[in-house]
């Protein structure tokens, strides 16, 4: 037994630290959630055990089942607009000869702009008056001026639209990556065999990317699953909760409410996103283990 | 057409190029990459022009592009009347505590996971790969509470830690050190050198190429970072870091004297710039570990 | 590694040292400190501080400028780290008091005499089982913004006086503003359109706020108007939701008949609070809801002419009702604030100017108040007095006589009318119920097929399911 202890102690001390912080900011407020989750609540101070009360309540909120039906729909639009776009752009830039160093710089830079200043430019880009910007530029182009985030059918795809902006450059330069990581043999090969362009990228460049595909598909759901400050700045969840996120609701129910049980009912939500956000990492561990 | 010569591998290569249908595909392709540049380039450039405008000018019909006039002293003025310096002294103070917590506390964890494996190290692991996906709104009541209760709240502190536990950067750090020649740590064991001393002598020399990522990652992270810090010190204007102070702006837009839409986003501009210095000094640095990493932020 | 471990501790032992400052003097924080780029407000309060620690000396002020938003409130008071004094809204006390978050101070304000000169609507708003919690600062009641030069253009009104200021009552004494809802709707409907005729401008004919919040708290008033209630009280004395009377339900219907029958309205269905302001401002509206403490943002913000500015009484309802929502600001305390400290913050406020107090220090404080304001460039117009003692309504009347700087004609028939229309806001969760009602006003904005009836009927549900049914408990 000693001999345990003196052969690991030196590793452990190393580990403490940071599984303190580890306690600290991630598994105990976790932990908390669920026994949150679970009381009848005045601030933190938990008065009487309610059982599965709170997520009852939460449940039949109209306005969780409206954030839950829209963080669908964030997921849906995001894989639209958000996913196919980057791999489309990659495969663009890799066969580009003029200026491509440039291209990528530029197509890249959104993503180190800070997210709130992104979020607080695309909302007064989005002016729905007949004199905002992008309405001028539809002008010129003689269509009639759109009303934009204030429209409940474009509101998602558009928050979606903003959130692709900052990050697509990113997922570009990793399919990027990948595709010029491609062996030229290949190409050479199908080439001899005479090949079409569609059949080198269907059989060839598609198949190559299909790891890193599934591992930044999954990562992508994941991360609309954490859609929360772009709807709260953008249209405070509007209009009619229709773009409203399910972190935005919990911050609604933890600070913005006078709900007597406000935390507890912000931590039962938390603790049912949370169970989805372990479903979905534990697939993506899974695929990012296969593609190693 | 010089260029083109050197295309030799790859989808399209220059033989193909020669022929006419290719020809009109790569302009196809060159345009559609314009387009996406100028949609990357046009809201950063009608921020900064729209920011010179006055309030009234900004919101009247019809659209214009440009300001009546550029005013660079309303730069000033407005630096000046906010004390805009002292909000980049606390991000500058924030970034750096948060750097080294980040560097150090998964830097050590990792080490630890992969190299030194003590038992136990698994059941570790596999715990903090749990937490690889919770963000810190989803806990922010109960995490809130923590920081009350060791009384950190409304100092940097917990703002400095936070860092110190994120599984991305850990993971980062892991898979990197999982590369390190084994050996080197073998003939390091029977010279009797403790753990730390391995830590030091070894990793640490070795460690540049990913502490330069995880720095990257770190101060773009702690640079705009807004909520976490707006919680915890809410209520000390004066430690408050650009973002914070930009949210609280937004916030209270129209609310108070003087609090303009055009302010608003001339501060946003003024933001924005040492971003774009940031990232044009370390520009290699940044493309590549995003391409390498495969994490975007 | 021990290095990084001496250089941890070093870093805490110096943030724990910072922050335990040690001093004999009682201290006392004060919230609404200006912060430190409203440079004449600062000086402003530096000179009450030297005056004020000058009389007691064993008291400290410092300033520590905290502006009130729901989010950041909940994590500072739970913390404990609330100014001794600060500022909020008059939705607000409620919630406070019953998370604990405030302290009573009923006792030394009788103590000081303050209790009975307190505006008892005010002073109710700030109670709770008998126990008063705060001090009110000032109200403020809704009423109609107008830009006159807007209303100039399609011929509404004129210099009649030719004294070079437009003015909304013509030389006959007649008003030429809407005066009721039916009114104000044709004349938004007349504005916006002679102004696509003539001029081909979009020009709004009014501004309905309608997001954070702000839809709520403008509806509850238009919906008062039209006879409804809200929130009302059973006969077994149990209070419900009753957001779906038929008076509501007109009230809604009649904003969505401005948005899509006489398309009057702006674009945007998210406007908040200072939204109203830009676009009256600007040119792009005529007329919106406001508070009368907020008459003077486009003029400063935006560089509006005070001579083309009007601000009228609510409209009357259909059924001859008419109201001006009613509130304010009120001071609050920290529930971890000693008797002393309550007893020098309350101190403090006779010298800011906000007392009922008529010493010589207060009065100077008022004047410099005003003073200031003047330097700024504000329009200085009458405000809803806090305190109902005849000695400080008279000073206060007189400083406001002296230094009003725009024509009170254009403003008169609001101060005139508003002490017998203003009414509270509604009791019970009135920023929730707010929340509720700004979703079914961007429902009618963004929805032409939008149902009034449906969308009150299910807030009223969930308002009372979620909210009402827990008060009765």
């Amino acid at each position: 037994m000693n001999k345990v202890i003196k052969k690991n102690l030196g590793g452990w001390l190393i580990m403490l630290p940071s599984i303190v912080l580890f306690i600290f900011f991630v598994w105990l407020p976790l932990a908390s959630n669920v026994s949150l989750s679970l009381f009848e609540t005045v601030g933190y101070t938990k008065v009487k055990f309610i059982g599965l009360d709170n997520y009852k309540a939460v449940l039949n909120d109209p306005v969780f089942v409206k954030a839950f039906m829209n963080t669908l729909k964030y997921t849906f639009w995001s894989i639209l607009i958000g996913f196919a776009f980057p791999i489309f752009l990659a495969l663009l830039l890799s066969e580009i000869i003029h200026l491509k160093g440039l291209f990528r710089t530029l197509i890249y830079f959104p993503n180190i702009v800070p997210g709130l200043a992104v979020v607080i430019m695309w909302k007064y880009l989005f002016n729905p008056e007949p004199h905002g910007t992008l309405n001028a530029i539809l002008e010129v182009f003689h269509i009639s001026p759109q009303i934009w985030l204030n429209s409940q059918n474009l509101v998602i795809p558009l928050i979606v639209l903003t959130m692709t902006w900052k990050g697509a450059g990113a997922t570009t330069l990793i399919y990027l990556a990948t595709i010029q990581g491609i062996d030229n043999t290949y190409y050479e090969a199908s080439r001899i065999e005479g090949a079409t362009l569609w059949q080198r990228i269907r059989h060839i460049t598609l198949p190559h990317l299909i790891p890193t595909i599934r591992m930044l598909f999954i990562l992508q759901i994941i991360t609309v699953f954490q859609v929360f400050y772009e709807p709260l700045v953008m249209t405070s969840g509007g209009p009619n909760n229709s773009s409203i996120s399910l972190l935005q609701l919990i911050y609604k129910y933890a600070y913005m409410r006078e709900d007597p049980n406000g935390i507890s009912k912000a931590a039962a939500i938390g603790v049912i996103v949370a169970i989805m956000l372990f479903i979905l990492t534990f697939v993506y561990l899974k695929l990012t283990k296969e593609k190693e | 057409m010089e260029h083109l010569k050197s295309k030799r591998d790859g989808l399209l290569i220059f033989s193909d190029y020669k022929k006419t249908p290719f020809k009109i595909l790569y302009g196809l392709m060159v345009l559609i990459i314009m387009i996406a540049i100028i949609v990357t380039v046009f809201p950063p450039i009608w921020l900064f022009l729209s920011s010179f405008k006055s309030a009234a000018e900004l919101d009247s019909p019809p659209f214009t592009l440009f300001p009546e006039k550029f005013k660079l002293s309303k730069v000033v003025e407005l630096w000046n009347w906010l004390q805009f310096g002292r909000y980049y002294l606390n991000s500058l103070w924030l970034i750096l505590g948060a750097l080294f917590c980040s560097i150090l506390f998964n830097g050590l964890l990792a080490y630890a996971i992969s190299i030194v494996k003590p038992v136990g190290h698994k059941i570790v692991f596999t715990l903090v790969m749990i937490s690889l996906m919770v963000p810190v709104i989803l806990n922010m009541g109960p995490l809130l509470q923590n920081i009350r209760n060791v009384g950190m709240t409304g100092t940097y502190l917990p703002l400095w830690l936070v860092h110190g536990a994120n599984p991305f950067y850990f993971i980062l750090f892991k898979v990197y050190f999982d590369q390190l020649p084994k050996t080197l740590f073998e003939q390091a064991q029977l010279d009797g050198c403790t753990k730390f001393q391995m830590f030091r002598k070894i990793v640490v020399p070795l460690s540049r190429p990913i502490v330069m990522v995880v720095s990257i990652f770190t101060v773009n992270a702690a640079w705009s970072d807004f909520l976490l810090p707006y919680l915890v010190l809410s209520g000390e204007s004066a430690k408050q870091p650009v973002m914070v102070m930009i949210y609280s702006f937004y916030d209270n837009l129209g609310r108070q004297q003087g609090l303009t839409l055009d302010r608003l986003l001339m501060i946003i501009s003024i933001s924005i710039i040492p971003t774009i210095i940031f990232f044009i000094i370390f520009q290699k640095q940044i493309t590549s570990s995003v391409a390498t990493t495969g994490i975007k932020e | 590694m021990k290095k990084y471990f001496s250089l941890l501790v070093i870093l805490l032992v110096l943030v724990m040292m910072a922050g335990c400052k040690n001093n004999d003097k009682i201290k006392i924080t004060i919230g609404m400190w200006p912060e430190p780029f409203m440079t004449d407000d600062v000086e402003m309060f530096n000179e009450w501080k030297r005056l004020f620690e000058e009389d007691y000396p064993q008291y400290e002020i410092e300033g520590k400028p905290y502006t009130y938003s729901v989010d950041t409130f909940f994590p500072m008071a739970n913390n404990g780290t609330t100014p001794t004094v600060f500022q909020t809204w008059f939705t607000e006390p409620q919630k406070l008091i019953k998370n604990g978050f405030v302290k009573d101070i009923t006792q030394p304000l009788k103590d000081l005499g303050w209790y009975d000169k307190m505006d008892p609507e005010m002073r109710e708003a700030l109670t709770h089982e008998e126990k008063v919690y705060g001090v009110p600062r000032d109200g403020y009641g809704l009423g109609l913004f107008i830009n006159l030069s807007i209303f100039e253009e399609v011929g509404l009104v004129d210099d009649w006086n030719n004294d070079g200021v437009l003015d909304i009552v013509d030389q006959d004494g007649n008003p030429r503003y809407p005066e009721t809802f039916a009114e104000l709707k044709q004349t938004a409907s007349y504005i916006t359109q002679t102004e696509k005729t003539l001029y081909d401008k979009n020009v709004a004919g009014l501004v309905i706020l309608s997001a954070n919040n702000n839809g709520g708290w403008q509806f509850s008033n238009i919906a008062w108007n039209f006879g409804a209630e809200l929130q009302k009280q059973n006969q077994d004395g149990t209070w419900v939701s009753n957001l779906n009377s038929p008076e509501a339900i007109e009230a809604l219907t009649w904003i969505k008949e401005m948005k899509w029958e006489e398309e009057t309205l702006p674009a945007s269905a998210s406007l908040t609070y200072g939204d109203w302001y830009n676009k009256v401002a600007t040119g792009q509206a005529a007329m919106a809801f406001a508070g009368n403490d907020a008459i003077s943002m486009p003029i400063t913000n935006y560089n509006m002419n005070k001579d083309h500015v009007a601000f009228v009484p609510m409209p009357e309802g259909p059924n001859g009702e008419q109201y001006s929502l009613f509130g304010g600001t009120p001071y609050m305390f920290a529930s971890q604030a000693t008797d002393e400290q309550i007893k020098g913050a309350l101190l403090f406020l006779e010298y800011m100017g906000r007392s009922p107090e008529m010493s010589e220090v207060s009065k100077q404080s008022m004047r410099v108040g005003m003073e200031t304001a003047v330097a700024k460039g504000m329009p200085i117009l009458p405000t809803i007095k806090p305190w109902i003692n005849e000695d400080y309504l008279t000073y206060a009347n007189l400083l406001e006589q002296q230094y009003v700087n725009v024509e009170m004609s254009n403003f008169q028939d609001f101060y005139d009318r508003f002490h017998d229309m203003r009414k509270a806001e509604e009791p019970y969760y009135t920023q929730d119920m707010y929340e509720i009602l700004d979703a079914c006003i961007q429902q009618v904005l963004t929805r032409e097929t939008a149902n009034p009836s449906a969308l009150l009927a299910s807030a009223n549900a969930q308002f009372q399911t979620q909210y009402m049914s827990q008060i009765n408990e």
